[in-house]
């Protein structure tokens, strides 16, 4: 009796601990916050000004008139319909690409054993470490001899694969118990059923955060496809984006370029909302129980 | 009978002059190389991006509507300016054929020497271009030669000038400069029109702006250091000809500006804004400006009626008046598949007098043909009176810019802004000091 | 039981590698063998297709003299012996370390810190994640904007709150001293989203079993920590600590738009040098030269960490072969 009273006070102690834990947190990531949501809100507060009220100084944040109509106007300026079409087919053949190669390899690395495997690992690994402005001319001349030059295929093809979400993709299924696997083994499971009834549910958070930065990495990829895209038709929304950028900052008309940044960044945000869904702990789920 | 015969002879004699009349009209701007149905594709490569390109997209569209219907044009316009000369060699550089390509005075020899560009001599003399040579900008036609050949046409002219608040000018009581004023003379209105108006220590209104910043290159400021009379290379550009007492004055009148009498901001005054010092004039902080004649139509955007404003021109220096220019062109690469054609777009589009003005208009800015210059300022904005006066007749004539030799970008990168830096940082106030480094290390590059 | 089995492979270490395979393919393990290179083999294949040929194009343009122009002049180890001599080099390369040792474990201390707050079942905390991830995702031209602003010396933010505690702030990206840290702030600011979200989903990732278990045996939560979350973490750790010296050490964009490497160079990394280097300078060869150093330099980090990690992560101790 006592010590059910006991428990129930501690029980009620750890609650009052987590409220105040709660709060402390509460406050400390919203002081934080403050200085990571400034500059993107600056942006899209700048992308209701004019001209005159992004140069006005001292900085206003608040536009003094809403200026709604940079957003129609950046819209219409160049072809940002195309370029959204463009970079969500890029985007999504890229993630799907990245997510399946880096899965499968990554379950490789991670739990079956063959001769040279930790070689290959880290041999593949090195490839990361090449800094890429040395193979970009190398790639444009073999994406000529593809005749891959202004087609999307030239930015999506070569990066359907990927060291580093291999990489990430084996560390987070190393974490996974061995037992869970074993337990599909004795039942007769291959190793691909296993991989995709037992490992693939359980990298559920890994995937999602190899899909979304597979996703914001090519949705803001710029440097490569500004060299292989030179067709209208093929440009991404970087490449749009970076086109209003006049020679002279003076002409640039940066409350365009803002508008369009806003709605630009607008579908990396439903992804990332998006995955954030994925971020649930697998194991409770499947059960260590029911594989036993 | 013999009225039906003048008759006769009055309608063929109209007739006839009509028909002449009209081909005149149809002036025909090919040169006769290029098959009239030909069903190409054209690629054209620029920096110009939506709105700023325009000018000359109406052009090209005009000539190919007229002349090749069948030809294709594929645009890859809007590629940022930074970003433009590292991608345009990467892809020279991978084989792409490219068959036009929009150039710039800073990279002309750069990219000849590289043998990156077709040398557009034979094309200029097989078929001349309208008005070339007398027509067009001389410092800008010398521009875009190398070793004695012409590889890119100017389509523009830049100069730079001095942005005034006439405003803050009549408070102090002060006459604008001319071009005769002397840096002396600058640098005393600038420290007399520098004021601290609400007395809290700190400087509110400085008298002058846009001089020199770290990162700066030499191009901005050549044209102080040869009115002061000093050079940057020697004849060949084999060695550096800097420390001179000339140059070092001229490095240290600037420096002095800002640290010695406090008149010109500190870069990190500048870098408040985050878009560039423009916000310093027209936000009333600066009663002087420096700053390039397209700069205009813009700082009338931002300023608007808040306060009374103008140009002049640079001040002189013992050696003479002089102001930097700048300036663009379009050139052919050598991996052109349609080099025939490319030229013959660029003759239509740089000298056809029929759309000049209004490509000038557009892009509110000089055309490198001289007799459309009027149709840079509209006649409604506060500098119309004096700009053509300032940029055109005084800026044209005077227009001087360092020599633009193969490695100069190297050179500018890694000698001038390495070592200039530290004179816009405060670090080094002394010029002496800072031109000797430039000087070693220039003699070292170019002499080895 | 799984070190017994891959113990075995010390016998096969002594074979000869052709010996090994044919083993690996015949014998008991043969299903994992073939397995385990076919689930290998998209991905693999894939990149080697499109980054063999690019790898070994810079590889051999490093021993060239290369204008992009004219065709590439063999000239030897002659680009090693210009670096020797290059002053700018030996100062990226300088800040190229000085960045990477800063930021990184400053910016994952952060984020690990982060992703523990991040990871409470709290209402609200996907609000929270987003917030956190948005650096990531906004316009890198807008983000450098701002914080140029924020930098600057007299209406900057952060100058003003130091003047709050009195303390005379410095100029920040204007002076050569204080240039770097404030590319390093700002770069972990925008970076952070990235190591915490993986930390995060290593944090998802453990099974609430252990915690369970730790908490029957009376654990405290410290020792939850300590005993449960710490471990069960290292090998996202190990990832995030791998990678962002990798990508620390490929760091670009933060230096080229906020300072863009000044003033005097101050915050030129390699990368920013060797990116000059061959498309402004238009010296390929020297380029390829220059990032075949931060290649090595890479992987000697990296083979480093490996060799450490067998200490302290967890899912590297059937590795031996």
């Amino acid at each position: 009796m006592a010590n059910a009273v006991k428990l129930k006070d501690s029980l009620l102690g750890q609650k009052q601990t987590k409220l105040l834990m709660d709060l402390l947190v509460y406050v400390v990531l919203s002081i934080v916050g403050i200085i990571f949501i400034m500059p993107f809100a600056w942006m899209v507060a700048n992308s209701f000004k004019d001209i005159r009220g992004i140069y006005k100084f001292p900085p206003e944040f608040i536009p003094e008139v809403w200026h709604f109509s940079n957003y129609t106007e950046a819209w219409t300026a160049t072809h940002f319909d195309i370029g959204f079409l463009n970079s969500a087919l890029v985007a999504a053949a890229v993630v799907l690409g990245q997510v399946v190669t880096a899965s499968l390899a990554g379950y490789s690395f991670a739990r079956l054993r063959y001769p040279g495997r930790d070689k290959i690992f880290l041999l593949y690994i090195s490839l990361m470490m090449v800094p890429f402005t040395v193979l970009l001319i190398p790639l444009y001349i073999q994406m000529r001899a593809f005749g891959w030059v202004s087609t999307l295929q030239a930015v999506i093809v070569p990066f359907l694969f990927t060291p580093w979400g291999t990489f990430m993709m084996r560390q987070f299924m190393v974490t996974i118990p061995r037992e869970l696997e074993d337990a599909a083994r004795i039942d007769g499971c291959g190793f691909f059923r296993t991989y995709w009834l037992i490992i693939l549910p359980l990298t559920k958070p890994a995937l999602a955060t190899l899909a979304i930065f597979t996703f914001v990495n090519t949705w803001n990829s710029y440097q490569w496809p500004l060299i292989v895209l030179a067709k209208p038709k093929v440009k991404t929304l970087p490449l749009l984006l970076a086109s209003f950028q006049n020679q002279s900052a003076m002409r640039t008309p940066w409350h365009l370029i803002m508008a369009a940044s806003t709605f630009v960044v607008v579908p990396v945000l439903i992804a990332f909302v998006v995955g954030q869904k994925y971020y649930v702990r697998g194991i409770v789920t499947t059960g260590i129980k029911g594989g036993g | 009978m013999i009225r039906k015969f003048l008759l006769l002879v009055t309608v063929l004699a109209l007739l006839s002059f009509g028909m002449a009349a009209s081909a005149q009209d149809m002036v025909d701007w090919t040169c006769g190389t290029v098959d009239p149905d030909t069903s190409a594709a054209i690629t054209i490569t620029g920096w110009e991006g939506p709105g700023e390109v325009d000018k000359f997209l109406l052009a090209f569209d005009e000539f190919f509507n007229e002349y090749y219907p069948n030809v294709e044009q594929v645009l890859n316009t809007g590629v940022a300016w930074g970003d433009y000369w590292t991608t345009l060699p990467a892809q020279l550089a991978g084989g792409a054929e490219i068959d036009m390509a929009w150039m710039h005075i800073s990279r002309n020899d750069t990219f000849a020497s590289n043998g990156w560009l077709l040398n557009l001599d034979s094309y200029l003399e097989a078929c001349p271009i309208p008005g070339w040579p007398d027509l067009f900008v001389e410092s800008m036609r010398d521009a875009f030669n190398y070793q004695g050949s012409q590889y890119a046409i100017p389509y523009d002219f830049a100069t730079v000038g001095v942005y005034v608040n006439t405003d803050l000018f009549e408070e102090a009581g002060l006459d604008l400069p001319d071009e005769n004023t002397t840096f002396e003379e600058f640098q005393e209105l600038a420290i007399a029109l520098t004021q601290d108006t609400d007395g809290d220590g700190e400087t509110d209104v400085y008298g002058v702006s846009n001089l020199a910043s770290p990162g700066a290159g030499a191009g901005g400021l050549y044209w102080i250091i040869k009115s002061f009379g000093g050079e940057l290379y020697n004849e060949d550009i084999t060695g550096s000809e800097l420390n001179t007492p000339e140059a070092i004055a001229a490095i240290q009148w600037v420096a002095d500006m800002i640290w010695e009498h406090g008149a010109h901001p500190t870069a990190d005054a500048v870098a408040a804004s985050g878009f560039g010092g423009e916000f310093f004039f027209a936000n009333g902080k600066s009663a002087m400006h420096f700053a390039l004649n397209d700069a205009a139509s813009r700082m009338w955007e931002l300023i608007g009626d808040s306060f009374a404003w103008s140009v002049v021109p640079t001040p002189r220096g013992p050696a003479g008046h002089f102001n930097n220019a700048g300036g663009s062109a379009f050139s052919i690469p050598t991996s052109a598949a349609h080099p025939d054609l490319s030229y013959e777009l660029i003759r239509y589009t740089l000298s056809n007098p029929d759309h000049l003005c209004r490509t000038a208009t557009m892009g509110a800015a000089l055309v490198s043909q001289m007799e459309f210059h009027d149709c840079a300022a509209p006649p409604e904005a506060p500098y119309a009176d004096v700009y053509h006066e300032v940029f055109s007749v005084v800026g044209g004539r005077d227009a001087i810019f360092p020599s633009y030799h193969p490695r100069f970008q190297e050179w500018s990168s890694s000698v001038w802004v390495a070592n200039m830096d530290l004179l816009w940082t405060g670090e080094e106030r002394d010029a002496a000091v800072a031109v000797q480094r430039v000087h070693d290390q220039t003699n070292e590059m170019l002499g080895g | 039981m799984t070190a017994n089995l891959a113990g075995g492979g010390g016998h096969a270490r002594k074979l000869g590698v052709l010996e090994e395979v044919r083993r690996a393919f015949t014998g008991l393990r043969r299903g994992e063998t073939i397995a385990g290179y076919l689930f290998l083999a998209p991905n693999f294949i894939g990149f080697i297709i499109f980054l063999l040929f690019p790898i070994c194009f810079a590889f051999y343009i490093m021993l060239t003299d290369w204008s992009l122009a004219k065709p590439p002049a063999f000239v030897g180890l002659e680009n090693f012996e210009t670096m020797v001599n290059d002053r700018l080099f030996w100062k990226s390369l300088g800040n190229s370390f000085y960045y990477t040792f800063v930021a990184v474990p400053t910016g994952i201390f952060i984020a690990f810190w982060l992703a523990l707050a991040l990871n409470r079942k709290m209402r609200g905390i996907i609000f929270f994640r987003t917030i956190y991830f948005l650096p990531q995702i906004t316009l890198t031209v807008a983000a450098a904007t701002i914080w140029r602003w924020i930098y600057q010396p007299e209406i900057g933010m952060i100058n003003h709150m130091l003047d709050w505690f009195g303390i005379d702030g410095p100029k920040w990206i204007h002076d050569t001293q204080w240039a770097m840290p404030s590319v390093i702030i700002m770069s972990n600011w925008q970076g952070i989203g990235f190591a915490m979200l993986i930390l995060l989903a290593g944090l998802q990732g453990i099974p609430e079993e252990y915690y369970e278990a730790a908490s029957i045996d009376g654990a405290s939560g410290w020792q939850r920590m300590r005993y449960v979350t710490l471990p069960m973490l290292t090998p996202a750790l190990f990832f995030v600590v791998v990678t962002s010296l990798i990508g620390a050490f490929q760091s670009f964009d933060q230096f080229f738009v906020l300072t863009q490497g000044g003033p005097a160079h101050a915050t030129t990394p390699l990368t920013l040098y060797i990116f000059q280097n061959a498309f402004t300078f238009f010296k390929m060869g020297y380029g390829a030269a220059l990032a075949s150093v931060v290649f090595v330099i890479i992987l000697i980090i990296t083979i480093v960490q490996w060799r450490l990690a067998r200490r302290w992560v967890i899912g590297f101790e059937n590795d031996d072969e």
